[in-house]
């Protein structure tokens, strides 16, 4: 029997709309066609490096922070969030800097910018950063001294709270090292009648002249007076029971240091404490100092032989019995346990290392802690306001000089927006160059835990550098 | 105060030695061909960097790389006599612009190829340790550099004296015209000067090796010696510019060692801007060369 046309249409309506909405449903719910689209990415947290790579200890710094951020590339990434860098060439020059940190900031979107420079750069770019903060958030780190860095940032707080010095506070260091300093010339190299030559150069100013100022810090949460002091060396000397017969400045670019050296021998030294930075050209004053009349007077250097090994070729031996801070030995003393690796690490790469490596190393170590600190918290690692906040609370476990309890950047003291002063141990330059550490166990002013001390520290090896010419 | 008075005159010998070497080939191209050499400060780099070119990189024995560095001198002077004093002889301006690119761009070669970090060192030294002078002891080196000096400053006014090249070259340096009517090779006396004059920075920069730091802008830091003595001095006057070296060494030594030695380098300066004001051609007159 033939359907009726109603039964007809009304079959074909109900199979049309089966189909219809199966398809639909189909469509709705089965994968779509073709490759799957890759997870939403996470926007990359960038790393700006600036710095010379022209000089060969800047270079190292430089490449001690690329070390840093290719490891944590290698392990994922900050809190997830993948990490990229790019490096610009200051040539150490204000306007050159100044000029590469806005293309860092501005285009190409840096959320930590870290500086190898001097201090009259990290001055303008924090000028520079105040006025781009509002709109382009960021981190400035910098590795060096000038006090005026800090102080900047505890009277202006809002206007320059994205500036970090992550390097000892200058008043706090000249004080303390010079003090562990003349503590070892005291009690290691028992001499009494001391010479200091101060670099005359803006980081020596508290050194040569003292320093007394106060500062007052002021943050959205605190305001504190804070008294800065600063003793000049030939005061800190004596303070530790040791005359000093004979104080000059040396201008920064001298070539004669005869007149000095032969000055600090006709009054009677038994040491000659050099206040030096890399300023100051020490491979003349070591290769003079070794055909001098002054050469069997000890000779310690504040700083200048960065990287000890070429220092000791470039004064070609004459640095034989010269004492100072040294960084780039295998077995430097393992303050925490990133020091040692890290060394290792910079040496299998060919670099050198300096205390400034390990600080621009441990600076991108102590920016990843920040921003994990915030993440944890269900904050934004972009947001950067909160991982400033971060970087002032929290410490650096991974530091590789400074024990994790002394990196706190938010101390209400002289050190706020710095570390307190590293005090490293000294060694001297022995035989062939190799370097022995004389420091003394029971200097109280030092930060190496007793063990570690007793472990490494050789005071009894100390020879006077008659002696060791003698073939000692 | 004995000991310090002592010690000023020894050093008064020793420094003002010293400036007279750094200055004297730079005295003797200003006084033969009236040209303020710019380029002078390469000739300390060829001779410690050619050293260690020869010493270190191509293994050669270290006598002989002490020696060949005196021949890469030689053609640099050749070279830059040729393609630059020679060619802008008459454009004085470009001359000594293309001078100071020329020795900025072999510095800049120089701080590539050895960084510091090359740790170029060259052991020179003659006299290990210090000489006794009194009751003074003093570094042994800068007595030879003092004497390499003195020697080179003997040889060369000698040359001058006795020699008929030297005398030509005092003709030259007298009157230039005259020179050119009698009928003087220009060219090759030219180029005798510059190879003459370039000796003397090699030789005192090999001999200040082993007490000073060697890195590649050490050529500029020379040169301020020499430009201070050669002015002062009057330049191209070898006699002023032998009064002018121990007058800077004696208020150099005298001021480091009775007053400060902070002021030593500025008491320096203060009294060849007061000579200089007084006398503007300096303490001899440069119209000879002796």
């Amino acid at each position: 029997m033939p359907m009726s046309k109603k039964v007809l249409a009304a079959i074909i309506v109900v199979v049309v709309i089966a189909v219809v909405g199966g398809l639909s449903y189909a469509l709705i719910t089965a994968p779509p066609p073709g490759p799957t689209p890759p997870p939403v990415e996470k926007k990359p947290i960038k790393i700006a490096l600036l710095y010379n790579p022209a000089i060969s200890v800047l270079k190292g710094q430089g490449e001690a922070a690329k070390v840093a951020i290719e490891e944590l590339q290698k392990a994922g990434g900050i809190a997830g969030y993948p990490v990229e860098y790019k490096e610009w060439d200051t040539q150490r020059k204000v306007d050159v800097a100044v000029a590469a940190y806005r293309e860092a900031v501005v285009d190409w979107g840096a959320h930590f910018v870290l500086l190898e420079g001097v201090s009259e750069e990290m001055l303008a770019l924090m000028e520079e950063g105040a006025k781009l903060y509002p709109k382009y958030p960021h981190i400035l780190g910098y590795v060096g001294m000038a006090a005026e860095v800090t102080i900047k940032v505890m009277e202006e707080y809002d206007k320059y709270k994205f500036a970090f010095r992550l390097f000892d506070a200058d008043y706090t260091a000249n004080v303390l090292r010079p003090l562990a300093i003349f503590w070892e010339a005291k009690n290691v190299l028992k001499v009494s009648k001391i010479a200091i030559l101060i670099e005359e150069a803006a980081w020596t100013l508290g050194a040569r002249q003292g320093l007394e100022m106060t500062v007052t810090l002021k943050t959205p949460e605190v305001t504190k007076t804070i008294r800065i002091s600063q003793k000049p060396l030939r005061e800190l000397a004596r303070e530790m029971g040791l005359t000093v017969v004979y104080e000059a400045n040396i201008p920064v670019g001298t070539k004669e240091f005869l007149p000095f050296l032969e000055g600090a021998k006709a009054a009677g030294a038994e040491y000659i404490f050099v206040m030096s930075s890399w300023y100051t050209d020490c491979i003349t004053l070591v290769k003079q100092w070794a055909v001098s009349g002054a050469r069997d007077i000890y000779l310690e250097l504040y700083g200048g032989p960065n990287h000890w090994t070429v220092f000791w070729n470039l004064t070609g031996g004459a640095a034989l019995g010269v004492i100072s801070g040294v960084f780039d030995v295998p077995d430097y003393i393992p303050i925490s346990p990133y020091t040692q690796p890290f060394i290792a690490k910079m040496l299998g790469r060919g670099l050198r290392v300096d205390m400034s490596a390990h600080y621009y190393y441990s600076a991108v170590y102590h920016f990843k802690r920040a921003v994990e600190y915030v993440v944890e918290r269900g904050g934004s690692p972009f947001d950067i306001d909160a991982v400033i906040k971060a970087l002032e609370r929290v410490p650096c476990e991974e530091h590789t000089l400074l024990p994790a309890e002394m990196t706190i950047l938010g101390s209400l003291d002289e050190n706020f927006h710095s570390y307190p002063a590293c005090l490293p141990p000294h060694y001297q330059f022995q035989r062939d160059g190799k370097v022995v550490c004389i420091s003394g166990i029971e200097n109280p002013f030092r930060q190496v835990p007793e063990e570690l001390a007793r472990r490494y520290f050789h005071p009894e090896l100390v020879k006077s550098p008659a002696e060791l010419r003698a073939g000692g | 105060m004995i000991n310090e008075l002592l010690l000023s005159l020894i050093y008064t010998f020793i420094f003002g030695s010293m400036y007279l070497g750094i200055a004297l080939g730079f005295s003797i191209v200003t006084g033969v061909l009236r040209v303020f050499n710019l380029a002078y400060p390469i000739f300390f780099l060829i001779a410690a960097y050619g050293t260690w070119l020869f010493w270190r990189d191509l293994n050669l024995p270290f006598e002989l790389s002490i020696a060949l560095p005196f021949v890469l001198v030689a053609v640099a002077s050749y070279l830059v006599y040729k393609f630059v004093v020679n060619k802008f002889m008459e454009a004085e301006d470009y001359m000594l612009a293309a001078l100071i690119l020329l020795f900025l761009a072999v510095e800049q070669v120089v701080s590539i190829v050895y960084p510091e970090a090359a740790g170029v060192f060259i052991p020179t030294r003659v006299i290990e340790g210090s000489v006794n002078v009194g009751p003074a002891s003093l570094p042994g080196q800068y007595f030879v550099i003092a004497l390499a000096s003195l020697i080179m400053t003997a040889l060369y006014v000698m040359f001058f004296m006795k020699t008929k090249t030297g005398l030509v070259m005092r003709a030259i340096s007298q009157s230039y015209l005259v020179s050119r009517i009698i009928g003087v090779n220009f060219n090759l006396m030219f180029v005798i000067a510059m190879i003459l004059g370039s000796i003397p920075p090699a030789v005192v920069m090999l001999l200040l090796a082993p007490v000073w730091a060697l890195n590649p802008f050490i050529g500029w830091t020379l040169f301020a010696y020499g430009i201070m003595v050669a002015v002062l001095g009057g330049l191209g006057n070898l006699k002023g510019t032998i009064i002018a070296a121990y007058m800077i060494g004696a208020i150099y030594s005298f001021v480091a060692y009775l007053v400060n030695p902070r002021l030593a380098g500025l008491a320096c300066l203060v009294v060849v801007v007061i000579i200089l004001a007084l006398k503007p051609r300096g303490l001899a007159r440069a119209e000879t060369i002796w």
